[in-house]
């Protein structure tokens, strides 16, 4: 039996990052919350990162550019995050330059309420 | 606010460029590219084509903001002097003091942590913690360089580098460097030293960065712009600096009132768009959307 959903009010307050990635190699949309979560635990440890209530929610492949023989896939996603935790989870995520031996760098270009507004505004443009 | 980097790594032309150009597209101002002393005289000829490359970049390619970066970042060339002993510092800065606008000096050893921040010729104090168990700086360090004017740089990219034991142990030494600017109120900037794209970060992120390590309001905005800048506006006075506290200018420039010598540099006071609450240039107009009963999406992208 499924839950009942919550009323308004109980609910988790959320925003939304919007997320410049940046990856020597393919990044699926599973493996962008491992990142996520990964960096968020190193940085800030277990306790602190329960608060953050991470979630990929839109993961879209921009363009693969190739500088100086290597490839640079470039991503963009919208990350959900607790309300008043944005800022320490962008400093988590600036803070991650290598994932698996392969390089990544993640830089936050926006803060949206609703996911459609932060599609329309950073990404769709 | 405006963000100045004094430190990306300089290399080659196509290498400088990419960087240059990842660096403007976060919102970087004002960038300064430092190259080795035998690289400078090379690094110089192509100054004119990076910048003609950088102006010619579409804004709307950019995550400027219109507002309040409406112009593309401004490009200087400076020089880092790495793993030399005192006797080359000197010769170094013999040959490049008036060719160069900006000259640092790796730290790391203490003899050299000392050299450089009893030299008022020096700009620049590069890591003094690097390779280091602690900060590398003490109170006697700390009066010399205030004494001479000598800032003391807190590199980014020595957090992206390292991890776990080493990371916590450079957060320290900053947070310990930090202590000592507080007592003893010595320049002290903040650069990233990038040398690849993998390295550039927005300048948001990284101030929160500094932010969440215990740096104030006003010491992100005196690292980032208010230092940064009064070195820059220094060196290019410096040719008429007879001696200290003595400049020569032209008759020209002269007036009664004082008007013209007044610096531009605006000190810190609560600058609108830099604290938590400016993130409202980027949050978008509908963000408290689900007060008033605005659509719900659940992980599945399914309206509830």
């Amino acid at each position: 039996m499924k839950l009942k959903v919550l009323p308004p009010t109980l609910r988790k307050k959320h925003h939304y990052l919007i997320l410049d990635i940046k990856s020597e190699v393919e990044i699926s949309k599973e493996e962008m919350l491992q990142y996520t979560g990964d960096a968020c635990i190193r940085y800030w440890g277990e306790n602190h990162s329960s608060n953050f209530d991470l979630w990929v929610m839109r993961h879209y492949l921009i363009d693969k550019t190739i500088q100086n023989n290597e490839a640079i896939f470039n991503y963009k996603t919208v990350l959900r995050c607790g309300r008043s935790y944005c800022n320490d989870v962008r400093v988590a995520l600036s803070t991650l330059r290598r994932y698996n031996k392969n390089k990544v760098a993640i830089n936050t270009i926006g803060i949206s309420g609703t996911i459609k507004s932060g599609v329309s505004k950073f990404i769709e443009e | 606010m405006k963000f100045y980097d004094m430190n990306l790594r300089g290399q080659d032309f196509d290498k400088d460029l990419a960087l240059v150009l990842e660096a403007n597209k976060f919102g970087w101002d004002y960038l300064n590219l430092n190259y080795f002393p035998e690289n400078f005289d090379k690094a110089i000829q192509y100054k004119d084509d990076l910048i003609d490359e950088l102006s010619s970049v579409d804004f709307n390619q950019t995550y400027r903001n219109i507002k309040t970066n409406f112009e593309h970042a401004e490009l200087s060339m400076g020089i880092n002097i790495l793993n030399a002993n005192s006797n080359e510092i000197r010769k170094i800065i013999n040959k490049y003091r008036n060719k160069s606008n900006y000259i640092s000096c790796l730290g790391g050893d203490l003899k050299i942590n000392r050299r450089v921040c009893e030299n008022h010729r020096i700009d620049v104090l590069s890591r003094p913690y690097y390779k280091r168990r602690d900060s590398g700086m003490n109170h006697v360090l700390a009066k010399e360089a205030k004494k001479n004017n000598v800032a003391i740089e807190l590199c980014f990219k020595d957090i992206l580098n390292n991890h776990l034991r080493y990371r916590a142990n450079v957060i320290s030494s900053f947070k310990e460097i930090l202590m000592f600017h507080r007592k003893f109120q010595f320049p002290l900037i903040l650069t990233t030293d990038s040398k690849i794209l993998y390295d550039v970060r927005s300048t948001r992120d990284i101030a929160c960065f500094f932010k969440s390590i215990g740096f104030s309001d006003k010491e992100i905005y005196n690292g980032f712009y208010y230092y940064p800048k009064q070195i820059i506006d220094f060196n290019k006075e410096r040719k008429n600096m007879i001696i200290r506290g003595v400049k020569l200018i032209d008759s020209d420039d002269f007036t009664d009132t004082y008007d013209k010598l007044e610096s531009d540099l605006e000190e810190f006071e609560g600058i609108e768009g830099f604290d938590d609450d400016s993130q409202d240039e980027f949050i978008l107009d509908d963000a408290d959307a689900d007060d008033i009963g605005g659509k719900y999406e659940n992980d599945l992208g399914e309206e509830l």
